[in-house]
């Protein structure tokens, strides 16, 4: 992990108050973003980011970071906590069964998907192929297990397990590899 | 498992998502523990999924931070400033018992809070207190189960000596068949240069078996990997991190057992 994000955990367990704006700063959309898919309406996504932070800030000494990254773990924290309430709003399993009927046949039907105004965002997602892109969105944005994926979508278990690996293999290749085309442009343009 | 076999089951990857169940999870960890570098492939792939998700990033409505922040700050809600009197002249008695009240109730509540807060923070300084407690106690069991380990009659310090071209190296394990378990010293070892490291291997039937990577900043004891069947222990400078196989010209110390 970054020095940075040592730091960041650092000042989190000794207490620091005026950590929570630098972390509210630094994640707090992409997990709005994520919340938001999972529990679909507004003013739930905010109780829950809301909850989520003040967790996360009494919570902070139960973050190991040799278990993985300080976004991972705040990221569970908030999945769960929408989980929790779209449960107790009885509206779980309305939901999943919609998942099914839209969304897993046409990804773009994902209520809040169009909002985001990043400039080539279709694009950029595409690079992760369809198969692969709704596994990783099942499990890592709405928390499914992959039992609870290989119900939805229907396919074996080892095909569950191999698309994680393929995806992920994927992903780190995509956004490490991200810079490395600017580098070489900029070093030719310099040449 | 060496690393190429446990990198073959994909468990890292489930284990990055959270997918893992107790037993996996723990023959992840111990993993990562003997290859460090296993623990930057987790992070890259967390970070590789941080940046997936970034791109669905969408901005809250101001107020949800500025909520956070107050909620975290203090637990005790501030006492407004009182508004502005009311206009009305003619003061009936009813309303001076209310206005009489109200006071009353305010100074009370100030109170109260003011108390709320002090005891807020007399329990945040006696959890710090706790905790630090709790880290020497932990400290100190650790030293005790040493201590214990070195006194046992079955553990045999070994010496490990220089080499031709390092002769005055020389480094302590602390070896018990019995109980399977080993400690390193580092008695004389020079200092490394900041990228390289001292990697401890045994010798079991003409196979060097890498059983620790060691830090050399810290004063104390460190926890070695028992291999039985070792025929002798080495220890060699390597890059940062380890390597897979000891790189003998940089052998530094050695002894059979």
């Amino acid at each position: 992990m970054s020095s940075n994000n040592q730091h960041l955990v650092q000042r989190l367990q000794s207490g620091d108050h005026s950590v929570i704006s630098t972390l509210y700063d630094r994640y707090g959309d992409t997990l709005y973003g994520i919340v938001l898919r999972i529990v679909g309406q507004e003013d739930l996504a905010q109780d829950v980011i809301q909850e989520s932070y003040v967790k996360i800030w009494k919570n902070a000494g139960r973050y190991d970071a040799t278990q993985g990254t300080l976004f991972t773990w705040m990221l569970n924290i908030c999945r769960n906590t929408a989980i929790d309430k779209t449960r107790s709003a009885h509206f779980r399993h309305k939901k999943k069964v919609h998942v099914v009927d839209d969304n897993i046949n046409d990804h773009r039907n994902f209520a809040y998907e169009q909002k985001t105004d990043h400039i080539g965002l279709d694009e950029e997602v595409n690079n992760l192929e369809e198969k692969y892109r709704t596994v990783i969105d099942l499990i890592y944005f709405r928390g499914f297990t992959q039992r609870e994926v290989v119900e939805q979508l229907n396919i074996p278990l080892g095909t569950v397990k191999s698309r994680v690996r393929i995806a992920l293999r994927e992903l780190r290749k995509k956004f490490l590899s991200d810079k490395t085309p600017l580098v070489i442009l900029l070093s030719l343009y310099l040449i | 498992m060496n690393k190429e076999q446990f990198l073959n089951t994909g468990l890292l990857e489930q284990y990055a998502l959270g997918l893992t169940d107790a037993e996996e999870s723990a023959v992840v960890e111990q993993h990562m523990e003997r290859f460090p570098e296993l623990r930057d492939e987790l992070y890259a792939m967390q970070e590789a999924l941080e940046s997936y998700a970034k791109q669905y990033a969408i901005a809250p409505p101001d107020g949800v931070k500025t909520n956070i922040i107050q909620e975290v700050g203090d637990a005790a809600p501030r006492p407004r400033a009182g508004r502005g009197s009311a206009n009305s002249l003619g003061f009936t008695w009813s309303k001076w018992l209310s206005y009489a009240a109200l006071i009353a109730l305010t100074i009370g509540y100030l109170y109260q809070s003011n108390r709320y807060q002090q005891s807020q923070q007399e329990l945040r300084n006696t959890s710090v207190a706790l905790r630090s407690c709790e880290n020497q106690n932990t400290a100190l069991k650790d030293n005790k189960r040493i201590y214990a380990f070195i006194s046992n009659v079955e553990t045999k310090p070994i010496t490990l000596k220089g080499t031709s071209a390092h002769t005055d190296a020389s480094a302590i394990v602390y070896w018990n068949e019995d109980s399977q378990q080993a400690y390193f010293f580092a008695s004389a070892l020079p200092e490394p240069p900041s990228n390289k490291q001292y990697q401890i291997w045994a010798d079991v039937e003409g196979e060097m078996i890498s059983i620790g990577l060691l830090d050399y900043q810290t004063q104390d004891l460190q926890k070695i990997d028992y291999i039985a069947h070792a025929e002798s222990l080495n220890i060699t400078l390597e890059p940062k991190g380890g390597s897979k196989k000891p790189t003998v010209s940089d052998l530094y110390v050695n002894a059979p057992i």
